[in-house]
C-alpha cells in the first residue's frame, strides 16, 4: 500500500493546491520523515500560513505543533478565544482528584458526624456548581470555576481534616467503595453496559437445572420451598429460551417476572453465601449457584437500563441523544448474540 | 445506582473488578481477589446499609442510605464532569498579548521543519528534549531567516517585533510563556500524538492512491 507512486499520487495532489518553495527539498524530507517513526509535521496550522498538508505517512507518530502547544503555560494552550481541550489542562485533572478525595473524606466526616443540627451542605457545593456551570455553559466550563472548585475542596478538607484523619479503616473502605462506585457509574451511559446476553444467561441457567438434582438437600435446609424453586427456574429457563429467538418480540420488563426473578436470584445468592459457609457445596457448584444469581441480576438490570434508554426524548440534551444513538448500535450486539 | 451497588455482580464481572482494583494495593499479583478489593467483600455479602451499621457503627438504615446516596452523588457529579466537560475556557482577554506571542513563535519551527538540515532533525527525532535546547538558543531561527530570504508568507509589522524580542533573549523569552524552568516538567511526558482524524485522511488517501 506504501509504494513510491502511492506517495507521489499524494504528494502530486498537495502540490496543486499549495504553494511551497521547495518541492524537490520537501519530497525528500517527507520521505526521510515518512521513514522515521518520531519525526513529525503536522502542519494544522496551514490554512493560516497558506499551504496545507495533512502530515506525511503511516510512520508519523508525533506532532511537532501540539508538542509544543503541550509546553506552553496551561493559560496559553487552546485557541485564540480562549477556548482549550480538557486534556490540555491538566489543573481540571487535579481539580477532579481533589474532588474525589473530598467526596470520600466527606463520607467518613459525615459517618462520624453528629446526627442532627449542622449544615452538610457545604461540602456538596464545589460539585454542585461545577455541574451548574457545565450545564449552563454548553459543557464547558471557566478556568475560575475550576479554580474556585479546587480552592473550595481545599478549604474543605482543611476544616474537616480533624474529623476524618483518624479513621484509617473508614477511609480505606471510603475509598474503594468510591472506586467501585465508579465502575457501575462508568456503565450507565453505555447501554447494556451489564454485557447482558440470553444465550449466555440460558447456558447458566441450564446448567444449574441440571445441578438442582444435588443442590436439593443444601437448598431445602435454607428453608426454600425446592419445588417452586425450580419451577421458577424452568420458568426463567423458558423466557430465556423465547426471547433467544430473533424472530420473537422484545421482552418487556413486567412487574411480576421482576418480583420472580429478583427472589429468585437473591434466594440463590443467600443459599451460595449460607452453603459455602457451611461446606455444603463444592467450588464449582459455588461458583454456579453464583453465577446464575449474576445472570438473572444483569437480565434484570439490562431490562431496567432498556426501558430508561428507550424511555429518552429525542429533544433531551445532545449527551443523552449520544447515549441513545450508541444504544442503537449496542442493539446490533445484542441482536448479534441472540443469532449466535 | 444505589440498587446496581446492593447487586454489583450483576453490572461488573471479576475481570472488572481485577482490572480496576489490582494493583492499588502493593503486592497482591499473585492474591486471588485485588486487595484493595478485599475491604468491599464483606459489604458484598450482606447489604451496603447493614454493614455501615454492623462495621462503622452507622446508627439508623436510612442514615446509612443517606450516606451511601451523597457519595454517589458526588461520584456521579465527577462522572459527570469527566465525560462531558468539552472544552475549558480561559478569559483571553487578560492573557492575549503572551498568547499571540506564544503562538507566532510556535509558527516560526514548523516552517524551520522544512529549512533545517537532515541532522537537526534526526537530532530531535532522537532526542525530543533537543527542542527545549533549540528554542533556548535562537539559533535555529537564524537559519530560518537566512534560508527564507524570499519567504512566501512576510512577516507582519507583529511578527517582526515578536522574532526581535525573542533573538534579543531568546531564553527570557521563552521562560515567559513556556514551562521548560518548572522543576517536575519534564518535555518527553508531553509529546503531542497527531490528530487522528487527520491519520485516517492519509490512511484514506493512501489507500485511494494505491488503489489499482
Amino acid at each position: 500500500m506504501n509504494t513510491p507512486q502511492s506517495w507521489v499520487s499524494i504528494w502530486t495532489g498537495v502540490r496543486n493546491a499549495t504553494p511551497f518553495p521547495d518541492w524537490g527539498n520537501v519530497l525528500f524530507r517527507s520521505n526521510e520523515i515518512s521513514r522515521n517513526p518520531v519525526i513529525v509535521s503536522s502542519c494544522t496550522r496551514a490554512p493560516k500560513l497558506g499551504w496545507v498538508m495533512h502530515g506525511f505517512g503511516e510512520n508519523l507518530s508525533y506532532s511537532l505543533e501540539s508538542t509544543l502547544v503541550n509546553c506552553l503555560s496551561e493559560e496559553l494552550r487552546g485557541d485564540r478565544e480562549g477556548y482549550a481541550s480538557p486534556f490540555l489542562c491538566p489543573t481540571f485533572y487535579e481539580m477532579l482528584k481533589l474532588l474525589e478525595i473530598w467526596s470520600v473524606a466527606d463520607f467518613v466526616s459525615q459517618m462520624r458526624a453528629p446526627e442532627s443540627g449542622e449544615d452538610s451542605d457545604s461540602g456538596l457545593s464545589p460539585f454542585s456548581k461545577l455541574c451548574g456551570e457545565l450545564a449552563t455553559c454548553d459543557s464547558n466550563l471557566g478556568w475560575v470555576a475550576i479554580m474556585e472548585a479546587q480552592a473550595q475542596a481545599r478549604e474543605l478538607l482543611d476544616l474537616h481534616r480533624s474529623r476524618f484523619e483518624r479513621f484509617g479503616e473508614e477511609l480505606v473502605f471510603a475509598t474503594m467503595l468510591g472506586f467501585l462506585i465508579d465502575e457501575l457509574l462508568a456503565r450507565t451511559a453505555v447501554p447494556n453496559g451489564m454485557g447482558f446476553g440470553y444465550r449466555f444467561t440460558l447456558a447458566v441457567l441450564s446448567a444449574l437445572q441440571a445441578k438442582l438434582p444435588s443442590l436439593r438437600d443444601p437448598v431445602k435446609r435454607m428453608g426454600v420451598d425446592i419445588d417452586q424453586f425450580e419451577h421458577v427456574i424452568h420458568s426463567l429457563i423458558t423466557n430465556c429460551q423465547g426471547f433467544n429467538d430473533p424472530a420473537a418480540p422484545r421482552q418487556a420488563l413486567e412487574h411480576g417476572w421482576r418480583r420472580l426473578a429478583e427472589g429468585a436470584a437473591d434466594q440463590l445468592r443467600r443459599v451460595g453465601f449460607a452453603c459455602r459457609k457451611l461446606k455444603q457445596l463444592n467450588e464449582e457448584e459455588a461458583n454456579l449457584v453464583f453465577s446464575a444469581s449474576n445472570a438473572i441480576w444483569r437480565w434484570i438490570f439490562f431490562l431496567e437500563q432498556r426501558v430508561a434508554f428507550e424511555g429518552l426524548s429525542p429533544s433531551l440534551a445532545p449527551t443523552t441523544r449520544v447515549a441513545r444513538v450508541t444504544w442503537c448500535c449496542a442493539g446490533y450486539a445484542v441482536r448479534g448474540e441472540l443469532l449466535r | 445506582m444505589l440498587r446496581w451497588l446492593r447487586r454489583p455482580w450483576g453490572i461488573v464481572t471479576v475481570a472488572d473488578i481485577d482490572r480496576a482494583f489490582r494493583g492499588l494495593a502493593p503486592d497482591d499479583k499473585q492474591d486471588e481477589v485485588p486487595r484493595a478489593f478485599s475491604v468491599l467483600t464483606p459489604m458484598l455479602q450482606t447489604e451496603v446499609e447493614d454493614h455501615l451499621a454492623s462495621k462503622f457503627g452507622v446508627s439508623t438504615p436510612q442514615r446509612a442510605r443517606g450516606l451511601v446516596s451523597r457519595l454517589i452523588s458526588c461520584r456521579h457529579s465527577l462522572y459527570l464532569l469527566r465525560r462531558l466537560t468539552r472544552r475549558i475556557h480561559h478569559k483571553r482577554a487578560e492573557q492575549s498579548g503572551r498568547w499571540f506571542r506564544a503562538h507566532t513563535l510556535i509558527d516560526f519551527p514548523l516552517r524551520w521543519v522544512y529549512q533545517c538540515d537532515s541532522s537537526s532533525l534526526e537530532r530531535i527525532s532522537s532526542d525530543i528534549t533537543e527542542l527545549k535546547r533549540m528554542l533556548s538558543s535562537g539559533q535555529w531561527l537564524h537559519e530560518l531567516l537566512a534560508a527564507e530570504s524570499d519567504p512566501v508568507a512576510p512577516m507582519t509589522p507583529e511578527q517582526d517585533l515578536i522574532v526581535r524580542d525573542y533573538l534579543d533573549d531568546p531564553d527570557r523569552f521563552t521562560s515567559g510563556l513556556f514551562r521548560f524552568q518548572e522543576p517536575k516538567f519534564r518535555l518527553e511526558e508531553w509529546i503531542g500524538i497527531f490528530p487522528p482524524e487527520s491519520f485516517s485522511f492519509q490512511v484514506r488517501a493512501i489507500q485511494t492512491n494505491s488503489a489499482p
